[in-house]
């Protein structure tokens, strides 16, 4: 069963953790967290920003690159990984500048989903339909 | 008693359903008074169970003399999708699609009307029932060597040879898809 989990800091209400795997009927997954346990610690705030993706809707007989940005500019690392509609990871990529070009692997005809995380946070996720 | 056996399994699959309607590709082909449609229909279930809805497929009455004439209804590249017809009329049919869990599946279906004048209509505002904007929309008129076109459902976008190709991003339809013509004499065609 997919599964997923997040934990939210209860002072910032960013998301902490976030993270899917499959899980077994009763099976334990065991994880660990390190959250701040006070505002004096040094909580890095992103701010929040919008996720655009385009095109949303993907012809590869046309093209088979799709131009990203995030609105708002990022500190430090941040990248995309393109997820399938079961949560596969298929495909990541470093998101380095205001507006990237993302050329995909070959993908079926379906719904992917590509997030942006920034310093282990995700920052927003945009669908990508893909049509043969 | 089995008619409300029947009523509660119908009343049962329509609220469980989770299907989504992603994207249309269709493609309209006016050869005097035939109208044909040969399309592709998207679906996607995000749900983590497999799902089933019926769906009512409307066809524009007013304009034709005939029901539809189904020529193929079928899921492309089947991940364990299935369609199955359950009745047709004049007015439109009805099929039942069943999604795996977190499945896409793409619909193919392609039927003929006999029109009985010199105007096609094809229904697309239903697309509205879907509860939001349809994420992507694709129609050619293909018009055959015959055919003159009076009037396009809406402005022109492209056009490829007599061609006339629309594509839409959040589409919701405020009018059908409708086109008037002409027909041209054999011999006038030159």
């Amino acid at each position: 069963m997919k599964t997923q989990i997040w934990v939210n800091n209860p002072i910032t209400n960013e998301i902490a953790f976030n993270t899917q795997f499959f899980a077994e009927p009763g099976a334990l997954i065991p994880f660990s967290v390190q959250l701040p346990v006070s505002v004096e610690e040094n909580i890095v705030s992103i701010p929040a920003g919008k996720l655009n993706l385009y095109p949303s809707v993907l012809n590869p007989h046309w093209n088979e690159s799709i131009r990203i940005s995030y609105d708002t500019k990022l500190t430090g690392k941040a990248e995309l990984v393109l997820y399938d509609l079961k949560g596969r990871h298929l495909a990541e990529k470093v998101y380095d500048q205001n507006e990237i070009e993302w050329q995909l692997p070959k993908l079926s005809s379906g719904i992917y989903f590509v997030r942006l995380t920034n310093q282990g946070k995700a920052l927003g996720t945009a669908k990508l339909i893909i049509l043969k | 008693m089995k008619y409300a056996f029947l009523l509660l399994l119908l009343a049962e699959i329509m609220m469980l359903s989770a299907l989504t309607f992603e994207a249309e590709e269709l493609n309209f082909y006016l050869e005097n008074n035939l109208w044909e449609i040969d399309g592709l229909f998207h679906f996607a279930n995000y749900d983590s169970l497999s799902t089933h809805k019926l769906i009512f497929f409307p066809v524009p009455s007013d304009s034709l003399c005939l029901p539809p004439k189904i020529k193929a209804i079928a899921i492309q590249d089947s991940n364990g999708a299935e369609v199955t017809m359950l009745n047709q009329a004049k007015k439109g049919f009805t099929f039942l699609l069943s999604l795996p869990a977190l499945s896409f599946c793409s619909l193919h279906l392609d039927y003929t009307q006999t029109l009985k004048s010199n105007y096609a209509k094809y229904i697309i505002t239903t697309t509205n029932s879907w509860g939001r904007p349809l994420p992507y929309a694709k129609y050619t008129l293909h018009p055959g060597i015959n055919v003159q076109i009076r009037s396009l459902p809406f402005s022109v976008q492209k056009q490829e040879g007599r061609n006339y190709i629309w594509e839409f991003f959040d589409f919701a339809p405020e009018k059908e898809f409708e086109v008037t013509f002409q027909t041209i004499p054999a011999e006038d065609q030159n």
